[in-house]
């Protein structure tokens, strides 16, 4: 009877592995700095514990969001004044990208939030919906917001860490992805946008020797070996340089671009 | 007398002579005036035909004489006609000498006539016809009790003359008859009798035998009447049979010859009379005390009489056989005659005869069986009962139109024995009878009182007595429903109903009740009442709703919170099962249930109204809001002012769950439908105004906002300016530009949120700096309008920033030439100095920029100097002098790399600053380059990580 049942979970589990495609996904918990906080990036395997647990966001981060909503319905007389079964909504449409809608509950979430680590989560959560929609000045607000009101919490430094990078504040960015990685020093994206700090400052030794701390299985996302590819560019490793590029998964047509642009500069410099 | 016929034959026969063809035809009263008229004319043609003779013989005196006999016989007829008729008319009062004046007069005329004639002639031959004469006019015209005397003398005169003789002597014979003169009679009547050929003779054997049984001689008598009886079958003799079998009858019981009599009867009686005389002889047989006789004739007749034949003599027959059994005590034969009384076709008087008869018998054992219950503690004989009873079934078949009565004695008859329940039963059957106008007598209220007596005296169980009130109580209030009992009766009669939960007849009764005693509002209420609880309790919908009407109506004037009361009631027994229903997860039966109350027409507006309104939450929850909105629009057609408002709190709640629900379109839609519908409320609609707006803004549904402000500004106070602003951020947050302008315009938010519009003016001026000039041209008009702080730094930084643009522009364009022919140090040098001495303004220029202290412009002027000291290094670095000295060219080449270095590490001094700008004020600028420490990095591609898809989430709560 159990062994049916496992094969008819793996069966289920390799089904919903084709729809599922999440580039930021990591599959060991021990390198994910913000497991507590987001299933942003879970695999499936991981997901599969919470959709197990009727976790509707994990539903949601699996895009089946039918399901979520049946879920959200059945339990909405009992959760009118519950701050997190909003922020879980809202969550959810962030997930698909719905923002007003997102905006729309995570505006009653605050109105429920009794406690200032609550309304950090939510802060942190309308600072992402900014984020997306490219406010990016009221998402720095927001994420900054929540961080002074749960200075535990790790999604808004990370998220205002992103939002420094973009705009090439580094210092700024490195103090927030220092505290994260105090907190946890194996996580692939703190090692990341620590590495690229350093290599947008030109100190691309110390960025290449944290991009070595990222397992070698992520090393081929596109970010990241984007990221190294630079690194060893500008540090004249042209050869290091190409095969990080020929490794990269090219599922990310941003890096991807990226990374012909650093193709050409490579050609141009071993001239060929 | 003695032509009387005569004169009557004589004038049928001219009336028939004298007949020509078919002639009108005339009346009995016509036809009698006719003849008389007729015979008197006759009768004066003769007299005076007669009179017309000079010297008349005896013969014609004498028959003239007759003649003035017959006028008076005439005018006696005449006048015995008005006598009778003024008799009938005046009783007593009318005395004969005052109407038969005439027939007086004539008689004496005639007497005198006649007397005179006798005294004339003395030896007449006619004397003793003028005797005989004068005889009969005395007995018949005058009374004057000459009539013997005469007779006497027509006797004695007439010898000679047989048929003289003989006429007096049977007028004599008669005389004596009548004067009970048996023996004188007698006498007369053996001479009379001699002859035989006297039509008459059947008459006078008659009397004879009439004088014979008064004189005890019963032999004779029958034999003479016998004789008389044989002799009335020939067609010569005058048929006096009837008074013969009468005096037969009675002269063989007197005589004790009933079997001879039956014999004669049965010999010699023509058939048709046989039956009658018959029972003649039976009745006389047994009113003399000869049972056994008297039943040998009723065997007989039974035998011979037919019942559909000889109806009557039948009925007859059987009446006296009642009679008969009656008299002699023979009660089974007496009941079984009675019995035959159910089935016998009687006449009037029949019926009546038998009605007295049975009654009396019934009578009479009425008294018995009373006096036998009285006297001998509570017993009585059961068949008397069962007589008595039995008698006034009889009775009732046989004088049907008074069954009713018959049945009330019924009643009583049982009811004086104490077996109630049977008189119960014959009371109700009497008061039905007599509805039936069964009866003449009212009965009704003897019955009814008899019926509530013996209700009270039976032990009936609940439901037997119920029963019995409701019979009693409907009765009596069908009679007299504005009795003053019957005030107390009304409810009474409801309150069995009620028990029964009959409510036609409960409602029935109310309305009788209501319609008879209009002033009892109070009690009838009441009752009312009482009827809606059991409706209540049972939940029966229909009638409760149908009850409701009646009050919303008016109906017994119920105020209208009592009213509003039972509606409400009403709604939650019809609303709870639906409610299950939709709690069971069967909202469509719900619906369904919901939607026929509300489109049956006899449940009152406000459940109609509720049905739908409950239809619509139903539709919300199920989240078809179309339908939803649809419901709650039609429930407020039927609702009250009252409760329209009473509603609102529902609708908003409503709004609020369709939001929780995620449905904001509808959300908003609800809102809008609350607005409308509750326009006037200016102060609560505010919060329902903000709700309709932020619902439409999560959607994102930008012109449906706008639409709401417009369409809903009447049923708000003012749009509050903190909903504007919310507005506002949404509209720049979410990329809405020309709406966001046109917003701001609209409402001259300029004016009222400067610094924000101002913000967000910059921030789109720099958003189209670089891709379109003309968009940011137009923002930068705007913030020229707007006079904000920023804006006017904005607008002084960039004007200054155009200005080092133009001189660095002018700068880069010079470059250091070099005589290749004759190069000369000095002069390099100089023109070194000198352009190295020409970037110093500018970067003095530079400073006033920065002074300004606008984030943007500052960092884009390091932009400037970074590049313009980067170029200058390079420029720097490419120089070259040739000069063919090799200490010379290691001087100049350390000098020019010292020079190179010096402003290269100024080019990074201005990027440190510029980043350090950024850092330390947040800036998070777009317009950023040569000054980007990562300038290098970016030039070969921009690996800047894209923020948004880096983003993380808190979906788990701790």
């Amino acid at each position: 009877m159990i062994k049916p049942l496992i094969n008819l979970s793996l069966f289920f589990l390799i089904a919903s592995c084709s729809s599922y495609n999440n580039m930021r996904q990591i599959k060991e918990d021990k390198y994910d700095g913000l497991r507590f906080e987001s299933f942003n990036r879970y695999d499936l395997v991981r997901l599969d514990k919470q959709v197990k647990l009727q976790n509707p966001v994990a539903l949601c981060q699996r895009a089946e969001y039918n399901d979520a909503n049946d879920i959200f319905k059945d339990r909405l007389d009992k959760n009118l004044n519950n701050y997190d079964y909003w922020n879980q909504i809202s969550t959810c449409y962030i997930l698909k990208k719905e923002y007003t809608q997102a905006k729309k509950f995570l505006d009653i979430a605050m109105s429920t939030a009794k406690t200032k680590v609550h309304k950090s989560l939510i802060l942190n959560n309308i600072g992402v919906v900014q984020l997306e929609t490219e406010n990016y000045q009221e998402a720095k607000d927001y994420f900054k917001k929540a961080i002074a009101l749960n200075k535990a919490a790790l999604s808004p430094r990370y998220n205002l860490s992103q939002v420094f990078m973009k705009f090439g504040l580094y210092n700024k960015a490195q103090e927030q992805i220092k505290t994260l990685l105090k907190r946890n020093a194996q996580d692939i994206d703190f090692l990341n946008s620590y590495a690229h700090i350093e290599l947008m400052q030109n100190r691309y030794k110390q960025a290449l020797v944290f991009f070595n701390k990222i397992p070698k299985a992520y090393r081929s996302r596109d970010d990241i070996a984007t990221n190294m590819a630079m690194t060893y560019f500008m540090l004249g490793l042209y050869d290091n340089a190409k095969s990080t590029l020929n490794n990269a998964d090219k599922e990310d047509s941003f890096y991807s671009a990226a990374q012909v642009d650093i193709l050409k500069k490579l050609d141009k410099a071993t001239g060929k | 007398m003695k032509y009387t016929s005569f004169y009557l034959l004589l004038i049928s026969l001219s009336f028939s002579v004298l007949s020509k063809g078919p002639e009108k035809v005339m009346s009995k009263e016509e036809f009698e005036k006719k003849r008389w008229t007729k015979i008197h004319q006759l009768i004066e043609d003769e007299i005076s035909t007669i009179m017309k003779v000079r010297k008349k013989s005896q013969k014609l005196q004498y028959r003239l004489f007759e003649l003035k006999s017959e006028k008076v016989k005439l005018y006696k007829e005449k006048e015995n006609k008005e006598f009778m008729i003024k008799k009938m008319k005046y009783g007593k009062k009318i005395k004969r000498k005052d109407i038969f004046k005439k027939t007086l007069k004539l008689y004496r005329s005639a007497n005198a006539y006649g007397l005179n004639l006798l005294k004339k002639y003395p030896r007449t031959r006619y004397k003793a016809a003028i005797y005989y004469t004068l005889a009969l006019n005395s007995r018949d015209f005058s009374y004057d009790s000459k009539e013997l005397t005469y007779l006497r003398r027509a006797i004695e005169f007439s010898k000679g003359q047989r048929n003289v003789n003989y006429l007096a002597r049977t007028s004599l014979a008669e005389y004596y008859y009548n004067k009970k003169n048996w023996k004188a009679a007698i006498y007369q009547y053996d001479i009379v009798l001699n002859n035989k050929d006297d039509e008459w003779y059947s008459k006078n054997l008659l009397n004879y035998g009439w004088c014979k049984l008064k004189s005890q001689k019963f032999e004779i008598a029958i034999t003479s009447l016998e004789q008389s009886y044989k002799l009335s079958g020939d067609e010569f003799y005058v048929d006096v049979r009837d008074q013969a079998m009468t005096g037969l009858i009675s002269f063989y019981v007197l005589g004790k010859q009933i079997e001879r009599g039956i014999k004669f009867i049965d010999k010699f009686t023509i058939e048709s009379e046989k039956n009658n005389s018959f029972l003649k002889l039976a009745r006389k047989s047994s009113a003399k005390g000869h049972y056994k006789e008297t039943e040998t004739i009723v065997s007989l007749l039974e035998d011979r009489v037919s019942a559909k034949k000889e109806t009557e003599l039948y009925a007859d027959l059987r009446l006296f056989q009642f009679d008969l059994y009656n008299q002699y005590h023979k009660p089974k034969k007496l009941m079984n005659i009675a019995q035959m009384f159910k089935t016998i076709k009687f006449s009037d008087y029949q019926q009546e005869d038998a009605t007295t008869k049975i009654a009396e018998v019934v009578g009479a054992k009425q008294v018995i069986l009373k006096k036998d219950f009285s006297k001998h503690d509570q017993s009585y004989d059961r068949g008397i009962l069962t007589e008595i009873i039995s008698y006034f079934d009889i009775l009732a078949v046989v004088n049907n139109k008074e069954k009713g009565l018959y049945e009330y004695y019924k009643a009583e008859t049982y009811y004086s024995v104490h077996r109630f329940r049977d008189a119960l039963k014959n009371y109700k059957i009497s008061l039905v009878d007599y509805e039936d106008k069964l009866a003449t007598e009212d009965l009704r209220l003897k019955n009814i009182d008899a019926i509530f007596s013996c209700i009270d005296y039976i032990e009936f169980n609940k439901v037997e007595e119920s029963k019995e009130l409701v019979f009693a109580f409907n009765k009596y209030l069908s009679y007299w429903p504005k009795d003053k009992k019957a005030q107390t009766i009304f409810p009474r009669l409801f309150g069995i109903y009620l028990t029964r939960k009959d409510f036609s007849n409960m409602q029935s009764t109310l309305d009788r009740y209501i319609a008879n005693f209009n002033k009892d509002l109070k009690k009838q209420r009441d009752l009312y009442r009482l009827q809606l609880d059991l409706l209540i309790k049972t939940e029966n919908t229909t009638l409760l709703s149908g009850k409701i009407n009646q009050m919303q109506k008016g109906y017994l004037a119920f105020d209208k919170q009592e009213v509003k009361k039972s509606e409400t009631i009403l709604a939650n027994i019809l609303f709870n099962s639906f409610k299950k229903l939709n709690t069971d997860g069967k909202p469509d039966e719900a619906l369904a249930g919901y939607q026929k109350v509300h489109f049956t027409d006899y449940y009152p507006k406000s459940i109609k109204a509720e049905a739908a309104f409950n239809m619509g939450m139903i539709y919300t929850d199920t989240q078809d809001h179309n339908n939803a909105i649809k419901w709650y629009e039609k429930s407020f057609k039927f609702y009250s002012k009252k409760e329209i408002n009473s509603k609102r709190v529902f609708l908003e709640k409503m709004s609020l769950r369709t939001t929780l629900l995620h449905d904001f379109l509808y959300a908003a839609k609800i809102d809008q439908f609350i607005l409308k519908s509750y326009c006037s409320e200016k102060k609560k609609n505010l919060k329902v105004f903000t709700s309709a707006i932020r619902n439409d803004l999560a959607n994102d549904y930008i012109s449906k906002v706008f639409y709401t402000i417009k369409s809903y500004k009447k049923c708000i106070k003012l749009v509050p300016q903190s909903l504007k602003q919310e507005i506002l951020y949404h509209l720049y947050e979410n990329k809405h530009e020309s709406d966001m302008i046109s917003f701001i315009d609209q409402h001259k938010l300029n004016i009222v949120f400067p610094d924000l519009v101002g913000t967000y003016y910059e921030r789109l001026f720099w958003k189209y700096y670089e891709s379109s000039p003309s968009k940011s041209s137009k923002y930068s008009t705007r913030l020229k309008q707007i006079k904000t702080k920023n804006s006017l730094l904005l607008l002084a930084a960039l004007k200054d920033y155009k200005k080092i643009l133009k001189k660095v522009n002018t700068f880069s364009k010079v470059r250091i030439s070099i005589n290749k022919e004759k190069p000369d140090p000095n002069n390099f040098s100089a023109s070194l100095q000198r352009r190295l001495g020409n970037l110093q303004p500018i970067i003095s220029f530079a400073d006033t920029i920065l002074k300004k202290g606008h984030g943007q412009v500052s960092v884009m002027t390091y932009d400037v100097l970074t590049k313009i000291t980067n170029d200058l290094s390079r420029e720097v670095a490419s120089y070259s002098i040739p000069i063919n000295d090799k200490n010379f060219q290691k001087q100049f080449k350390g000098q020019m790399n010292m020079l190179t270095k010096n402003i290269s590490s100024q080019s990074d001094g201005f990027k440190l600053k510029s980043q350090s700008l950024i850092e330390k004020y947040e800036l998070l600028l777009t317009q950023r380059d040569e000054s980007h420490l990562a300038y290098d990095i970016l030039r070969i591609s921009d690996i800047r990580p894209k923020a948004s898809e880096m983003a993380i989430t808190i979906g788990m709560s701790k």
